[in-house]
């Protein structure tokens, strides 16, 4: 039974409307049926009596009389008229005892024979005060069902067209649902393969819930789609921005396996399938605590590649359950600082060695005046003793400068270096007939001497070619709250905006002579020292460099000097 | 009684003189076309206007002969025994049954009964016409007193139909096992409906009586007694009447006296004077 109900229950939705139609019909229509043929022979049946009742009344009067009078042959035309009807079997007149006065079928009941059927109309006849006889018909139910069953027929099958359409508005909306759940369900089928471009509005003739349920499917699956697409769209987005960088990128779980890497693996020689799930510490070697040093943002790391070890920058964002690493190469900018570093020496080197070159001249120049004198007067010795010891000087100067940039910390006074600084462009300086406007802290300092001299030399240098004949060149030096601040303006045409942007980049110059690496090695000076440097330019009015550089033992001891 | 009145107002209005003639058990009552023909002949010779009155029972005839309201009336001879006297009519002429005024009393029954007499129908239904009747009371009840019998109890019942053709129906249909009818209406009945006749067979014939009579209230103008006389005398003569005349199974009329009609005078009186005639019991009624 529970079997039979589970089956039933998984019919498919068209065949339980189809049946649930039918049973329906049959409910309603055979019971109808039933009720309006019972209903109606009931009142077919009553009908004839009260017909054949009305017949008797209508005659009751002439019965009373011929009863009264013994008239048997009148009373024989009545029950034989009565009996002609074919509803009726037979018809009898009896007396108050139940005898026959008169019968339809005398031969059977003759007059004054005893009558003793129950008759299916009994009609009393009566008289003054008691009953003369009554009028008894036996119907023939034969007869009356014959003369019926057309009628019961046709009640019958009256019901049989509205069923017939009964069972074809059922099987044809059952068809409908039918087809119209299918047509709902290959649209579905076909996005579930895949073909989401193909998803389209199902449209019914019948708007009931069965469109709108259509439509929300469609809603939905339509969002869906978008979301689908979006999430597609960004992931193939992302995927090309991350392609498209040139950091490697790496994601990590807690336990450092590689769960995804971008195409920048190539670089490395490595397929980016090659890499997911194995340990991203088997690629990068870190000289302490593996990739999960929390001391730095960015540290400079080796790279294990196909082709052998690569130089990197490593950023490393930790989140919940993974990390982001990120693996910048730095092969190129290694390769760049050497070359960078080299370059600057010679930079140094020309400038120092054209400046040497004239300070020597310069410092020669007594000498040569001397030569032609005789006799040395206690001045003339004085003179070549400065001389020589100027050209002393300048010979250690120069020696200094050869010397390979020296980060060491030293101790030394700030107003003495910016003053070897602007000898060493002096004679650029008296060239040009520029205003050099000094004022310089006489504080003592603990820094790296070399990046100081070389931020020094090229900002001045650079200030002194910015400016024309009779121009004004300043420098300015101190130190506020352990912060060593320097800062050279010029009275130049200044920097355009678009050159404003690129004055730091190495090797790039407005000059005809320069290498384009002054202040480039600047920025970098000023980096290394841990300082920074702001650039603040007027078209026509002049530039000024300020450099801030942190400094620790400043000593108290301040001198003022020219 | 309707139709009698309907006649009436027709006699006002056509002032032509008009004469009701009545008919009794004696014709089939439902052979009206006959009686229709008969009357529009006898008008057609006589220049009077004749219309037909039908009565259930010789007694009503009579009652409307001795009022007036009839005038002319084709009875039977025991009514006019009986009657006469006391209504005030006499014999016009009295019509020719085989060549003869004289007719019988059949005793039929169904064709398929074994009855030889009126005898063996004891205590069986039995039809009677008109209680005044002689054909079909008259005769078998002197027949029934000659034998000793009472006929009250010797059937059962008497059936009185009051018309020799409904008797003759009532033993067609079995209602009764046996009839006394006049042997005119009768050959009538097996003329016109054969199929009926065809299923009922003769077993006794009395007679021969004298004939059912047609009959005129005496105070009617012996012209038109005359006239009327005179047409029924030669319509066998004239083969229109003749036609008309076999539709009634008969030949002809002639006229005969009031003591032609002393046998049935005779018989009345044998009943009459006997203790088992009816009127005269004690009991069952």
């Amino acid at each position: 039974m529970r079997n039979l109900i589970s089956k039933a229950l998984s019919l498919s939705i068209g065949t339980k409307l189809t049946l649930t139609f039918i049973a329906l019909i049959a409910i309603t229509s055979i019971p109808l049926s039933f009720v309006v043929v019972q209903f109606s022979e009931k009142i077919y049946y009553e009908n004839i009596v009260k017909s054949l009742k009305e017949n008797i009344i209508s005659e009751e009067l002439q019965l009373r009389y011929y009863i009264i009078n013994k008239d048997y042959w009148g009373l024989f035309k009545f029950v034989k008229g009565l009996s002609e009807k074919s509803s009726v079997y037979e018809a009898s007149v009896v007396d108050s005892n139940g005898m026959v006065l008169a019968h339809s079928k005398p031969q059977k009941y003759p007059i004054g024979s005893p009558y003793r059927v129950k008759g299916d109309i009994v009609y009393p006849i009566r008289g003054l005060s008691s009953d003369l006889g009554s009028v008894i018909l036996v119907l023939d139910n034969e007869s009356i069902w014959a003369e019926f069953r057309p009628v019961k027929l046709f009640l019958m099958f009256s019901a049989l067209p509205f069923t017939g359409i009964s069972l074809f508005l059922g099987l044809f909306i059952s068809y409908r649902i039918r087809a119209r759940l299918s047509r709902i369900k290959g649209s579905i089928e076909r996005i579930n393969r895949g073909q989401l471009d193909e998803l389209s509005r199902v449209e019914f003739l019948e708007k009931d819930e069965l469109q709108e349920f259509s439509d929300f499917l469609f809603n939905t699956i339509s969002t869906l789609r978008n979301y689908y697409e979006n999430i597609d769209y960004a992931q193939r987005f992302y995927m090309n921005l991350l392609n498209t960088i040139n950091e490697i990128v790496f994601v990590v779980d807690e336990e450092d396996k590689i769960l995804y890497t971008n195409g920048r693996v190539k670089q490395l020689g490595y397929e980016t399938n090659d890499l997911i799930g194995i340990s991203i510490e088997r690629i990068v070697e870190t000289r302490e605590a593996g990739i999960n040093f929390k001391g730095q943002k960015y540290r400079e790391v080796m790279v294990k590649g196909r082709n052998g070890h690569t130089p990197a920058l490593m950023g490393v964002v930790s989140y919940d359950t993974w990390k982001i690493v990120t693996l910048i190469d730095i092969s190129d900018r290694k390769a760049m600082e050497e070359k960078l570093k080299r370059m600057e020496l010679l930079s140094t080197l020309g400038e120092m060695s054209a400046n040497f070159a004239h300070e020597l001249k310069n410092a020669m120049l007594p000498l040569r005046l001397l030569s032609s004198v005789e006799n040395f007067s206690r001045e003339d010795v004085e003179v070549i003793r400065n001389s020589l010891s100027r050209m002393s000087r300048l010979v250690n100067m120069f020696l200094n400068f050869a010397k390979p940039v020296n980060v060491e910390k030293t101790k030394f006074k700030l107003s003495l270096i910016v003053d070897e600084i602007l000898f060493l462009v002096s004679s650029k300086v008296r060239d040009k007939d520029v205003e050099l406007v000094k004022e310089v802290e006489d504080a003592e300092l603990i820094t790296s001497r070399d990046l100081i001299e070389i931020i020094l030399i090229n900002l001045l240098s650079n200030a002194v070619d910015a400016v024309g004949e009779r121009g004004k060149v300043g420098v300015r030096a101190y130190v506020e709250e352990e912060v060593l601040n320097i800062e050279v303006w010029d009275t130049g045409e200044g920097i355009s905006p678009e050159d404003m942007d690129r004055i730091f980049e190495p090797f790039y110059t407005t000059k005809d002579s320069g290498s384009g690496l002054g202040l480039a090695v600047v920025m970098k000076n000023v980096y290394m020292l841990g300082g920074n440097l702001q650039v603040s330019s007027q078209r026509g009015r002049g530039t000024t460099f300020k450099v801030k550089i942190p400094i620790k033992g400043v000593q108290d001891e301040k001198h003022s000097s020219d | 009684m309707i139709l009698l009145a309907l006649l009436l107002a027709f006699s006002l209005v056509f002032s032509q003189e008009t004469y009701r003639f009545g008919f009794t058990a004696v014709v089939a009552k439902e052979d009206v076309k006959s009686v229709e023909k008969f009357l529009s002949y006898l008008s057609k010779k006589t220049g009077y206007r004749f219309v037909p009155v039908f009565t259930k029972s010789y007694d009503e005839m009579s009652y409307l002969l001795s009022r007036g309201m009839v005038d002319f009336a084709y009875i039977c001879g025991a009514p006019y025994v009986e009657d006469k006297d006391y209504a005030g009519f006499e014999l016009l002429a009295v019509p020719l049954y085989r060549g003869k005024p004289l007719y019988y009393s059949y005793v039929i029954t169904r064709r398929e009964k074994n009855y030889k007499s009126i005898l063996d129908l004891r205590g069986k239904p039995y039809a009677f016409s008109d209680p005044k009747s002689n054909s079909g009371s008259v005769v078998p009840t002197y027949i029934l007193v000659r034998n000793g019998y009472r006929p009250e109890d010797f059937f059962k019942p008497i059936v009185y139909t009051y018309s020799h053709s409904e008797s003759i129906l009532a033993v067609y249909y079995g209602f009764v096992e046996g009839a006394s009818v006049d042997s005119i209406v009768f050959d009538q009945v097996v003329r016109k409906s054969p199929e009926i006749a065809s299923q009922i067979k003769v077993i006794e014939a009395y007679g021969p009586f004298p004939i059912t009579p047609m009959v005129v209230r005496s105070q009617l103008d012996d012209d038109v007694k005359y006239a009327l006389r005179k047409v029924l005398l030669s319509m066998s003569r004239d083969p229109e009447g003749r036609k008309i005349l076999s539709e009634f199974a008969i030949e002809g009329f002639t006229v005969v006296d009031d003591s032609f009609y002393n046998p049935i005078r005779n018989m009345i009186a044998v009943i009459k004077n006997s203790t088992l005639a009816y009127g005269y019991e004690k009991s069952d009624k």
